[in-house]
């Protein structure tokens, strides 16, 4: 009885938490439209505002706490809000659902980088509780603490305070008119953005109070843990549908007794090893489950959009040329760099591989995946688990597993590509009897088992993309029915799931094969202590091994060799049918297109893509961490950038991976060795270092993110130009300018920094010479016609150009027929 | 024998209904109209046959097969075709791309359900309805940059390649000008000549008492007249629904 007392207890005020937090969620999407995903790092940063008040011995600090409180609260939250609003938010009205979900996952990583920033020194920062630990009374034999009863106290006050704001005051009900109808709303005087900001307001300030009061119950203060715990809070707002305030209120209670029950039935984790980190899971779980049973929009097509996107196809020629261009130029790069910068090359353009796997899933098919490295890092474990972690009793084993997993996969994807019945069995067969082949042959697997071997093989990187693209697919089973945000929501859940259950398991699993051997078959540590060393891969003869520039060509090839394989898809009748899937499901389904299988298909090929790059990308590193690199907010922020390049194409992919994997990194060196060469500016160098290896990534998404086609159309456009035939001239300078440099450089006549600046000066100057030059050759577009002769003279050259665009005859010529008639 | 048989069916949006105890039937080799005014519920009928819209009550018979419960691509592949109101096009790919994959999806569902039946290659096929609906000048061209009008035709050309037995056709002749019109009309009338039947909700009363053999007449979710042409023309409550009655 004590302990269903202590436990309900714990269970409610947590809960209370979750309930508060999700509200402001809530009230937020309603009036804006806008799922705010920083919503949990808003409520993480001003708790870290009220410790430096309330708890800091050294700046600001000791403040008594209902003044720091009503400071946070009604100064600092608000203003975060109403600026949020203003300056980010408000432009995303008619974007589409990709930029609406990147943007507020830029200002998430921004508060994140900020925090990381502002609290950057490994102190432990520990506020206290209310009336300190020891304030408590008791019911029977339980204990409650003052400040759990706050907590609940608190919930219950701002649900009532809430609820009489939307339904009794003028400014309330103004703000739900907003949800149902704003053009409405102000044809009849209302003043929606005055709502809007309200809202956004009031949405930071209940993060905050959620962030606040949620803060002692983790003992220190931790960015990450933080901005998860109000996350959680998320499983609420999609159970009240992200509208019922009521309903989310229930939500986030129930949640908080799951959690708590759980942990008194499990003995805080400690009586199932296997599940010991559920507990921590349980919220993304019933996010997850809540996504997958609420009821569904019907199918609409695609809305109208303020901007509109759209992809150019590149043809199977020029993919291939670009292919082999990336690959010369990286070989180029590979005699002049010191191993470390190839080291961040290799980093990039690997994150670009597992980037492929959303332009294939987002770009090319409209669905989104917010677990991208997820899957990559499932299949950096696979891989790992392959070639070096497992004990395999005999070979059959895994060839058997291996089997199976290609049969599966086969199964899933063969059939989109219009293979049916007779043809798509004998397809299967011939890829199993191919991994069979693999596994059995190619890397000597048979017999005694392969474990402990020094590299990775090739074949592990087929069973990487097999398993994950198996994941992939169980994933993706539940969730087909859902699109958009939902969809986005539930593989967010799973990224979280996968960082606590998958990266934090320490146990070992031992897998029988039936009719293969005598009980376990294989015996694997999936994580065994937090890390991983992953081993280069060794193959085709060539020892990766330690030669840093080998993996970089490796990693390069593999990069252009998927893209090819994308190039083709999308060119295909598979391709085809995924564009058509994105731009109209309605449409599809009734063209007689089961949706349900080219979408599973599409996951496990994405899947199966992002495995594979995350094993490569996991042998570029040597090893992995459980909080490093595959964890949820990585991912995000890979896919943020992603999108930031072009998700659409295949080049956006590049850029989003060089720009997370390379170049902020880069950028940071660069203004951190000016820090270290001019000492009397340290400060300003360290500062604009920090700014580009905290907020770089984050401020890259906010400013960039809102272009749906990416900088990657922008770069192209700007270098099109080039291939004119008058600019041909200017292309050969810059070539051969590159060259010389390039040249130069690895002659030793001059540093690596030098070329930098000599070549990026060239690769940006080159395209903005030619627009220059094609000002005076070209009739200038901008002058608009109809105001020639208002704004603008009507000399006689202006005369002759609208004569020539019109195949008129030139005043000359008329002349002459006029003057002389033969 | 009829092609679509409408039974009793019923639509409710909260406590509005939509669709009222709506039954008819569009008989096989026919242009069948329904009219009404706006929010009649004419689109909302569309979705419901197509599956788009789930029934609160009632039936739908396509071609004798009872399909209420059955999903909208399963409905596609009994030889139901529809174009949208609003148009559903796919931005992303070009006009004949638009037309070809519909024609990629049929083939690779009929040889998927054991239908070897495929007699023409899609490029042949392609040709042929690209040639009837007059979009050969366009094909090259994104659907997002022709007009309103020749989107309309793609719209009708996708769905010719699926080999539909029964069209449904929500006004397509909006954003039409009146030779478009015309011409549309002439091809209706051979494609009906071809086999196929036509379920046509327009506003152009000219074009429906043009081409139509019969007409359904839709008011505030509920039936109120069907018959000729003729008939409806000069049927009372029709022209209560449309220009207001006088009481």
């Amino acid at each position: 009885m004590t302990e269903l007392v202590t436990f309900t207890v714990v269970g409610l005020a947590i809960g209370s938490i979750y309930s508060i937090a999700s509200a402001g969620l809530v009230v937020t999407y309603t009036t804006s439209g806008i799922f705010n995903f920083a919503h949990g790092a808003i409520g993480m940063f001003t708790a870290f505002i009220y410790w430096q008040l309330r708890w800091d011995a050294g700046w600001g600090g000791q403040w008594p706490a209902p003044i720091a409180m009503l400071f946070v609260l009604f100064i600092v939250a608000p203003l975060i809000g109403i600026f949020l609003q203003l300056i980010v938010m408000r432009g995303l009205e008619g974007t589409n659902e990709t930029t609406k979900l990147v943007i507020p996952i830029a200002v998430m990583l921004a508060f994140i980088g900020a925090t990381n920033w502002i609290w950057q020194d490994l102190e432990s920062r520990i506020p206290e509780p209310f009336f300190g630990r020891q304030s408590k009374w008791s019911i029977g034999d339980a204990y409650i603490t003052t400040h759990q009863t706050i907590v609940v106290v608190t919930a219950l006050a701002l649900a009532l305070l809430l609820k009489f704001l939307l339904t009794k005051t003028r400014i309330g009900i103004t703000m739900r008119a907003v949800v149902d109808n704003r053009e409405l709303v102000q044809l009849n005087g209302g003043k929606p953005d005055r709502a809007a900001l309200l809202s956004w307001g009031i949405g930071s300030m209940m993060a905050a109070v959620a962030g606040i009061l949620i803060s002692p119950l983790l003992g220190s203060l931790n960015v990450l843990a933080l901005t998860l715990l109000v996350v959680n809070a998320y499983a609420a707002a999609i159970f009240g549908r992200l509208k019922n305030l009521p309903l989310t209120f229930a939500g986030g209670l129930a949640i908080g007794l799951s959690v708590s029950y759980w942990n008194w039935l499990s003995g805080t984790g400690r009586k199932w090893p296997w599940l010991s980190e559920l507990r921590s899971a349980i919220p993304v779980v019933i996010l997850f489950a809540i996504l997958i049973v609420l009821p569904q929009d019907r199918l609409r097509g695609s809305s109208i959009m303020k901007y509109r996107e759209s992809f150019k196809v590149p043809s199977i020629k020029s993919a291939i040329m670009w292919g082999m261009v990336l690959i010369t130029v990286i070989s180029a790069f590979t005699l002049m760099l010191e191993s470390k910068w190839e080291f961040s090359l290799a980093k990039g353009i690997s994150f670009g591989v597992i980037g492929l796997s959303m332009v294939l899933l987002t770009g090319y098919a409209g669905e989104i995946n917010l677990a991208p490295l997820a899957f990559a890092g499932i299949g950096a474990i696979s891989a790992y688990q392959f070639d070096v972690g497992s004990g395999v009793e005999t070979g059959v084993g895994f060839a058997t597993l291996a089997v199976l997993l290609a049969v599966f996969f086969g199964y899933l994807v063969f059939p989109a590509f219009g293979l049916a019945r007779s043809r798509l069995w004998i397809s299967i067969s011939i890829f199993a009897f191919i991994v069979l082949g693999l596994v059995t042959l190619f890397d000597g697997t048979s017999g005694t088992g392969i474990a402990s071997r020094e590299s990775m093989s090739f074949t592990g990187l087929i069973v990487a993309a097999l398993i994950a693209g198996a994941v992939g697919a169980v994933v993706a089973l539940p969730a087909l029915r859902l699109r958009g945000l939902y969809l986005g929501l539930a593989t967010f859940a799973f990224a979280i799931f996968v960082d606590k259950m998958v990266y934090k398991q320490r146990q070992t699993l031992s897998l029988d094969i039936p009719f293969v051997g005598d009980g376990e078959d294989i015996t694997f540590n999936i994580f065994n202590n937090g890390a991983l060393n992953i081993p280069r891969p060794g193959f085709f003869g060539i020892d990766f091994r330690q030669n840093q520039s080998a993996m970089l060509i490796l990693l390069a090839t593999t990069f252009s060799l998927i893209a090819l394989a994308l190039v083709a898809i999308r060119r295909s009748t598979y391709g085809r049918q995924l564009s058509a899937m994105k731009d109209s499901p309605a449409a599809c389904a009734t063209l007689g297109l089961n949706m349900l299988k080219l979408k599973l298909s599409v996951f496990t090929l994405a899947a199966a893509i992002a495995g594979f790059g995350g094993a490569l990308h996991a042998a570029n590193l040597r090893a992995i961490q459980e909080d490093a690199p595959f964890t949820v907010f990585e991912g995000l922020a890979l896919f943020m950038l992603t999108v930031v390049g072009g998700i659409g194409y295949i080049s956006g992919a590049l850029i989003g991976g060089l720009l997370y994997g390379t170049a902020f990194l880069v950028m940071g060196d660069f203004w951190g060795k000016l820090a270290t060469d001019w000492a009397s500016f340290e400060w300003f160098f360290t500062a604009i270092h920090d700014f580009f290896i905290f907020l770089g990534p984050a401020m890259a998404g906010i400013g960039l993110g809102r272009n749906p086609n990416g900088i990657a159309a922008q770069i192209f456009d700007g270098f099109r130009i080039l291939r004119e035939e008058h600019n041909k001239v200017i292309l050969s300078v810059g070539l051969l300018a590159s060259t010389s440099y390039w040249a130069l450089r690895i002659a030793g006549v001059i540093d690596g920094w030098t070329f930098l600046l000599l070549f990026t000066p060239t690769l940006i100057l080159c395209p903005l010479i030619a627009e220059a030059r094609n000002k005076d050759f070209k009739f200038e577009k901008e002058n608009q016609l109809e105001l020639i002769g208002i704004e603008q003279a009507f000399t006689d050259e202006i005369v002759e150009s609208i004569e020539r665009e019109l195949n008129f005859p030139t005043s000359e010529e008329r002349f002459n027929k006029e003057g002389n008639p033969s | 024998m009829s092609q679509l048989t409408i039974n009793n069916v019923t639509v409710r949006f909260g406590g509005h209904t939509a669709l009222n105890n709506v039954s008819m039937t569009v008989e096989s080799g026919t242009i069948t109209g329904l009219i009404g005014p706006n929010g009649a519920g004419k689109t909302t009928l569309f979705n419901v046959v197509s599956g788009l819209q789930r029934a609160d009550e009632g039936e739908v018979i396509l071609n004798g097969e009872i399909v209420t419960n059955k999903a909208p691509y399963k409905r596609a592949r009994c030889g139901l075709g529809r174009t949208f109101q609003r148009l559903e096009l796919f931005p992303s790919l070009t006009v004949e791309e638009n037309i070809r994959v519909s024609g990629e999806i049929r083939n690779q569902w009929a040889s998927n359900d054991g239908n070897r039946n495929i007699q023409k290659s899609i490029d042949q096929k392609m040709e042929e309805i690209i040639t009837l609906t007059g979009l050969a000048d366009s094909a090259d061209y994104h659907v997002a940059e022709i007009p309103t009008g020749k989107a309309r035709l793609v719209e009708l050309a996708r769905t010719l390649m699926q080999d539909p037995k029964l069209i449904l056709l929500d006004e397509p002749a909006s954003g039409q000008n009146d030779l478009e019109t015309a011409e549309f009309g002439y091809l209706l009338q051979k494609l009906t000549n071809e086999g196929i039947t036509i379920f046509l909700v327009e506003h152009d009363m000219s074009l429906v008492m043009s081409v139509c053999d019969h007409v359904h007449v839709l008011d505030f979710g509920s039936i109120i007249a069907d018959g000729s042409t003729n008939e409806i023309q000069t049927n009372k409550r029709v022209i209560d629904a449309y220009l207001g009655s006088d009481q």
